[in-house]
This record gives C-alpha cells, structure tokens and sequence, in this order.
C-alpha cells in the first residue's frame, strides 16, 4: 500500500516537473552548430556529413560497447496512471483530422531521431513520442488519428526552440510543444486527394521550417516552407514547370506532361548557411517506367537542386539523372563538403545516386566537378554527358519480351543516409547490385501512369558492398563486398575517432576503421531500419539504433 | 441546397441533387474506410447511374478523353491523374468545368445536373479500379516473351551453357515444367540467385580450415563477416565464429557462371534462349 502511494505521488510529481520545465529546447542559433553531444536536426547538423565529434567511442573501446536499454515502443494509446501495473503515467496525447476508425500499423522506426539533453523525440507514421536517453522510459506519446493512406515511413523531426514539428501520412505538418507533447498546431502541406502522402523530417532554418512530400500518381513533385510559429505557407518550389514559360518546360513534351511529371523531393536535404541555400535530391520523373509519353530530360526530376530559403528560388540545379525510367529517384540526402579541388578549396556537395552514380558539383554555383559510377552493376547508361550526368540507354527500359536491367527498384543507393568523415576525406554508402527483369505491360503511346505500367522480377543480388569514396573523384579508397552479395539498406554513422557505424544486412551493426574499413565490432541486433547515431549523456557516449519497432542503446561502463 | 442521402441495403451511398454545381456541398459517406484512399473510402452511386454516366461519356467526352479516360485522340487530358476529377467528390468540381468549359475545353449544356453526377460517378468508378494509392485502373496485357530466335538460342546455349547444363538432362521438358514463358524467363536467367537465401537455392559447397590444419565440409547454411554454419556430408550441424581470415574458408559456388552472365547477357541473347528453351518440351 506505501508502495501504492508513492507510485501514485510520483505519477502526480512527474507531469508537474516536465511542465515546470519550459522554454526552448534548441534555438535556430544552435542548429548551426555541427554534430556534437546533441543530435539536434535529422542529419545532426545542416551539412548532412553525420559526423560525430565525441571521440568516447573509439578504435580501442569500441569492442567495449554493452547494451545500456532496449525497448519496444508503445503504439497504444493510453489513458493514463494504471493502479494495477503502476507502470504508465502516460497520457496519449490525440491529434489529427481522421475519424479514429483507421488504425494503419507501421511500426518500423525508419528515421531519424533527435536527441538533446538526454531526451530523445522519435517517430512514426502517426506517432511522436518523447523518451528518457538515459533508460527509454517514455516521457509524452502523441498519436496523430490519420485520414489513411499510404503509411511508408517517418523520416524523423525537427526542433523549432520548444516546438517539436513531424509531417503525418495524410499530409499535414504538426506543431507540438517540445516538453509535453500537446499539440500548438496542425497544417495541411499537400492534397491527400491528390494521392499525396508525407514522409520527410522537416527542416528548420531560422523561423522557417522546410518540408517535402511524396506522390506515386503523377502530381508535381514540391517543396515548401512553412512558418515556424504559426504553420502559414511562405513559399513553394515546385520540381517540375507548371506554368507555360517555367524553366525546365522544353525538356518535356507539354505543359500537360511537366506538371504531372513528379519529382517530389521526399527525404531531407542539406542547408548551407553561407549562401542561405537549401540543397536537395529531387524525385524521378512520371509516370515512372513509360518514358515513352515525356521524352526530354525532364527537368528539374532526378537533379539536384538548390534553393534559395529566404525566396523558395532556384539558385542552381544539375541533372544527376536526365529521363529517368527506373523509378530511381535522386532524392538521397547529399552531403556539404569544404574540400580541396585541383589545390584550390572549394565549397562542395556530394550525393551518391540511386541510379548508382556518385557526383561533386561545387554547391555556390553548382558547376560540375566529378561523375563516377560506383556500382559494378548498374549497366543503364550509355555514357556520360560533357557535363557530367550520364546518358540513358534506352534499350535498358522496359520491353515487352523483357530487358535485363541493373541496378534494381530500389537502387544502388535510397533514402538511408551516407556519411562524410572530413578527416579521412571519404563519403561512406552502401553499393547494392543486383538486377532484374523489367517488361512493358501498357505500351500504349500515352505512357501510364505512376509506377503502372510494368511488371518485375528480381534476378538475384550480386557483389553488393560497402564503399568509402574519394569525393574529388568518386572512386573507391577501400570497399567491403559483403558476403554472399546480397544487398544491405542501412545508413551511416562517422566520427572524429575514426569510426564508421553501419549495417550488414546479415542482421548485425558494425563498426568499421574509417580509415582502411577493417572491421573492428559487430553487434546481432537484427537488421537495423534507421540509421545509427550517437549523444552524450552524463558524459557518456550512446549509440542508438532502431531494429523495427525496438530501440537499442549502446555504451561503456 | 443541401445534398440528400439514400441508404441501399447493406452499402451506404452518396447522391447528389441540386440546380447548380456551385451549389453542391457533397455529404461524404465512408463505405470502405479501410481503403488507402480517401475517394476509395467514399461510397459509389448505385450501378444503373454508373451506367448511365458512362453512356453520357460514350457520346459527350470520349473523343477528348479516351474511353479509357486516359486521354482521347483530339488531345483531352488524362482524366484519372486530373486535379479537377481527383478534387471531386460528387460532381461538384468535374461539373462546373462541364458547365463552364476550361481552357480548350467547350461548355456542355446539354448536360444538366442529373447527367453531371452519373458522369462524375462513372469516372470515380473507375479510379475507384485502382488498388492502392498511387496505383493506376488494371490494364489487361499479355506479355509476348517468345520474340527470340530459337535457333540462335540454341546455338548460345551449346556454347555457353552446355558445360553445366543438357537439354536432355537437367533441362529436358523445361517448358512444360515452368509452363509460364516470363517465369522460365526469369527462372533461366536468375539461375537460381534469387532463391540462394533460402533453403531452396542451390547448394553452395564450402570448406573451413581450423587454425589445427583440420578441415570440415558441407553445404552451406548461412554466413556473413562473424560467423558461418553448415551442414557436413554426414548431416551434421556445425558452425563457426569468423574474425578476418580465421577459419579459411573456401566457398564453391555454383552460381558464380551466372553471375558473370548477367553483366554480359543482352536482351537478344536472353529472348533468343527463352525461344530455345520454350522447345524443349
């Protein structure tokens, strides 16, 4: 019975403390800084390098690292302190604009998440809860109840001082405070309607906040930023000409075919904060597989593109995939590397490809710099443009006997974020090889529509590895086949002691030697489905990283 | 005007009645809100209006708009990716561009209310076909694999293949044993890779050799950078802990000819043997 009160003392205590414990969380000053002790943003700073500074964990001490709390999260929602477990004080927090009635499971953690001052805020589609980084105890849990739709995946969330902003699958953009989840605002980013739906973390850059969508029924891809504060529109950029005198417009064969060509910049970019630039990977072109109804190169699909935040302008963009047919997007995370290029420094960007391409383009002016193919596979192109985007080979489209084509669907790369480690100067990705069949199933002259249109079978991955690239050239300094071959979806981890976090996609986490790709410690966690990361914490160094719906937390005793 | 509602059996249904377009305001009905989208979610008009509309859009909007809705022959837009249809629920968009004409398009008065909505019900008839979001009406299609060359398939295969496989051995009655031309297609040119994850994939021969000297064989279970495990001669399970070159090991894999054929394989090649093997009956 004493035991009973105090539980039920506490219950009445914590909520009291977490609401005594206002005021901002992360300023836009400080999402400036580069990664440190904080995770602050999706990429843990602006520059997408996910490199860490903590040195804790390092070649040595690596093999030290022990399970600090593992965890499932709880989709449930709840009501309350339960006198009989007293285990939950957790109220659920309810949002959203459905009905209640559709409960779409989606357990995966497949983002991001943030972490600051020993609590984490992770999501899913649908959900946001925030969590203690010293046990994973939740904190607050927001349930989002959905309109439906497509629910593929949140790619994590963004502080704005002590709001805490998530995009849901029906396309809105959600305001909560930061502290106890209750909700500041909700606003629509895009049509569900139109059969979009909303993966992306958003973005903050000062008081504005930058999302992305995602579509499969050939709308116009966009991106767009919103006010922090108060969820009002200040611009949108579409990826594709809408207009009659758009650029872009005659590299499609109408206005008809540009505006429902896609694009959609679905997973986050990187910001430059020298020249106010947005810089992000935009979506392939549609429909997807019948190229046959848009040909052109499809501007500004597949590219990589820049962005004036201030205005929402294009300050540049190059093509890292002119007319794609493959449904290989370029949205991949690209990385801000301060590099050094024929002796001269340069400010650059680097993304490595879906379509199995890795690219340096100077990221002021976005002048190309080095084109290389970083797959063993990928055999679409023909060759590789003077200005540096490869060529499309069009008898690697579908057909109807059949076309034996590499990479697969989902690319040599996807949304699973690399790395950049400026001490060794290497990009880190995963290469996945592998082919498939491809056949036209609709070869009417119109094209079809979305990813219609065709019909796939995987043949087998093959020579699938690791890469650390060289970002002058693109090509290998060390690479690690996996065995067997067969193709890993993992992202990256990098920090200044010399490590490189990753998966193996034979369901452990390793740890490479960032230097020569020795591997120096593993973990069988299962496959992870977010990329890896790590805080401190009592001057202690976390690794977090989510298998499905569990969390696991590494560190040293 | 306030739009009414009709309740049929066990289904609940939408139904739209006014003067005006501009003057609908749709009540939504969910009858499937398991659906993955939100006009799937919403209920259809009863099938003799579907009917009616279509009959409508024979006559009205098919020359423009394909009677597929994808497109006609005097240039009318896609209406199954159009802004106009997607944003309409029952009517009250698609009939204010059928009253009022839109850019190329002609106004049709000659369609009044009634005739409005059993055309808009038509058209969310059938994107109401599609399965998921984002997924288009179903197009029926049958694939044409057999363009090849048999005669050069059989060629290439007694050059190329014959080493490991024998029309009259492993391969005799292929096409009747893999009766679907795209999956002996698939079957032939994977080779079996895409079934090398599991148990069904062919078997790949391995050796270990312990620090001691003392070597263990078997088959293949599972491996990666750790950790590897087999199955001996015997039936027996064994496995092992890996840390960089120790235990050797040494992996006979039977597909490794096949992997290097699909960097060099063109679509030619691949449609000539699928001919040749179609023959072997």
């Amino acid at each position: 019975m004493k035991n009973l009160i105090l539980l039920i003392l506490l219950g009445c205590t914590l909520p009291i403390q977490l609401l005594a414990q206002n005021g901002v969380v992360v300023s836009p000053d400080e999402l400036l800084n580069d990664l440190d002790g904080d995770w602050r943003s999706y990429s843990g700073d602006y520059s997408g390098k996910r490199y860490s500074s903590l040195t804790q964990i390092d070649k040595d001490t690596v093999k030290n690292l022990t399970l600090a709390w593992t965890t499932e999260m709880n989709f449930t929602t709840r009501s309350g302190f339960d006198p009989f477990t007293g285990s939950s004080n957790i109220v659920t927090k309810i949002g959203g604009e459905g009905r209640g009635d559709i409960d779409i499971t989606s357990g995966s953690l497949k983002g991001s998440i943030l972490e600051v001052n020993g609590i984490l805020y992770v999501t899913s589609p649908d959900h946001a809860w925030a969590m203690d980084a010293r046990d994973g105890s939740e904190i607050w849990h927001y349930h989002w109840e959905t309109l439906g739709g497509t629910h593929i995946g949140s790619r994590g969330s963004a502080i704005w001082n002590d709001s805490l902003l998530f995009e849901t699958p029906d396309n809105f953009l959600v305001s909560v405070n930061i502290h106890t989840g209750e909700e500041n605002w909700h606003a629509e980013i895009a049509s569900f309607e139109l059969q979009y739906f909303s993966t992306m973390a958003p973005i903050v850059v000062g008081n504005r906040v930058i999302v992305g969508t995602g579509n499969d029924l050939d709308q116009p891809g966009f991106t767009q930023a919103f006010d922090a504060s108060t969820g009002e529109l200040l611009w949108r950029f579409y990826s594709v000409p809408m207009n009659e005198g758009d650029p872009g417009l005659d590299t499609w064969p109408s206005l008809d075919a540009a505006s429902h060509g896609g694009g959609n910049a679905w997973v986050p970019g990187v910001y430059d904060p020298e020249t106010d630039l947005y810089i992000f990977g935009t979506g392939n072109p549609t429909p997807a597989y019948t190229g046959v109804s848009r040909p052109g190169d499809n501007l500004f699909t597949c590219s990589l593109v820049a962005v004036n935040v201030t205005t929402g302008e294009m300050e540049w963009y190059f093509q890292t995939s002119p007319h794609d047919t493959h449904d290989w997007d370029s949205a991949q995370t690209p990385i801000l590397i301060d590099g050094i290029i024929d002796g001269q420094p340069r400010k650059l960007v680097s993304t490595a490809s879906r379509n199995g391409y890795f690219f340096t383009v100077d990221r002021v002016t976005g002048e190309h710099i080095a084109t290389n193919l970083y797959s063993t596979t990928a055999n679409w192109s023909s060759r590789i443009r003077e200005n540096g985007s490869p060529e499309p080979n069009p008898i690697k489209d579908a057909t109807i006997a059949g076309s034996l084509v590499s990479p697969v669907e989902g690319g040599v790369a996807n949304w699973q974020p690399p790395a950049f480690n400026p001490d060794t100067g290497l990009f880190y990705t995963q290469e996945n090889n592998g082919y498939n069949m491809l056949y036209l199933t609709d070869p009417d002259p119109r094209g079809s529509m979305g990813l219609g249109g065709k019909q796939r079978d995987e043949i087998g991955d093959v020579d699938s590895a690791f890469q650390a690239i060289d970002y002058k050239t693109g090509k290998a300094v060390w690479r690690h086949e996996w065995p067997g071959g067969d193709g890993v979806a993992a992202g990256v981890l990098t920090t200044a002691s010399g490590l490189v976090f990753t998966g193996d996609g034979r369901n452990n986490m390793v740890a490479f030697d960032a230097e020569n790709g020795d591997l120096l410690w593993h973990t069988r966690i299962g496959n992870m489905t977010n990329p890896p990361q790590t805080f401190m914490v009592d001057d202690r160094q976390y690794l977090l990283v989510a298998v499905r719906d569990r969390l696991f937390s590494f560190v040293m005793y | 005007m306030r739009s009414k509602l009709y309740v049929l059996g066990m289904t609940l249904m939408v139904w739209v009645h006014a003067s005006n377009a501009q003057d609908i305001e749709p009540e939504i009905v969910i009858a499937n809100p398991n659906a993955t989208f939100l006009a799937q979610q919403r209920a259809l008009p009863p099938a003799e209006v579907i009917a009616r509309g279509e009959a409508l859009y024979q006559v009205n909007c098919r020359m423009c708009h394909g009677g597929d809705l994808r497109g006609g022959e005097q240039g009318g837009p896609n209406l199954l990716r159009s802004g106009i249809v997607l944003n309409d629920i029952a009517g009250e968009v698609i009939g204010q561009v059928i009253t009022e004409g839109v850019g190329r398009m002609p106004s049709f008065g000659n369609l009044v209310q009634n005739d409005i909505a059993a055309v808009a019900g038509f058209i969310h008839s059938i994107l109401a076909t599609a399965e998921r979001q984002g997924s288009t009406p179903p197009v029926d299609f049958d694939l044409d694999i057999l363009v090849g060359d048999a005669a050069a398939g059989e060629r290439y295969f007694n050059q190329e293949c014959s080493s490991c496989h024998s029309a009259s051995g492993d391969l005799q009655g292929i096409s009747s044993r893999i009766i679907d031309d795209y999956e002996l297609q698939n079957a032939w040119v994977g080779g079996g890779l895409r079934r090398r994850g599991d148990s069904s994939g062919p078997t790949q021969n391995v050796i270990v050799t312990l620090a001691d000297g003392g070597r263990v064989s078997g088959s293949l279970l599972r491996y990666d950078d750790f950790f590897l495990s087999l199955r001996t001669t015997t039936g027996g399970y064994r496995s092992f802990l890996r840390n960089g070159d120790s235990p050797r090991i040494e992996i006979d894999d039977p597909l490794g000819r096949h992997k290097e054929l699909l960097a060099e394989l063109t679509n030619k090649t691949i449609h000539d043997v699928t001919a040749y093997m179609e023959t072997l009956k």
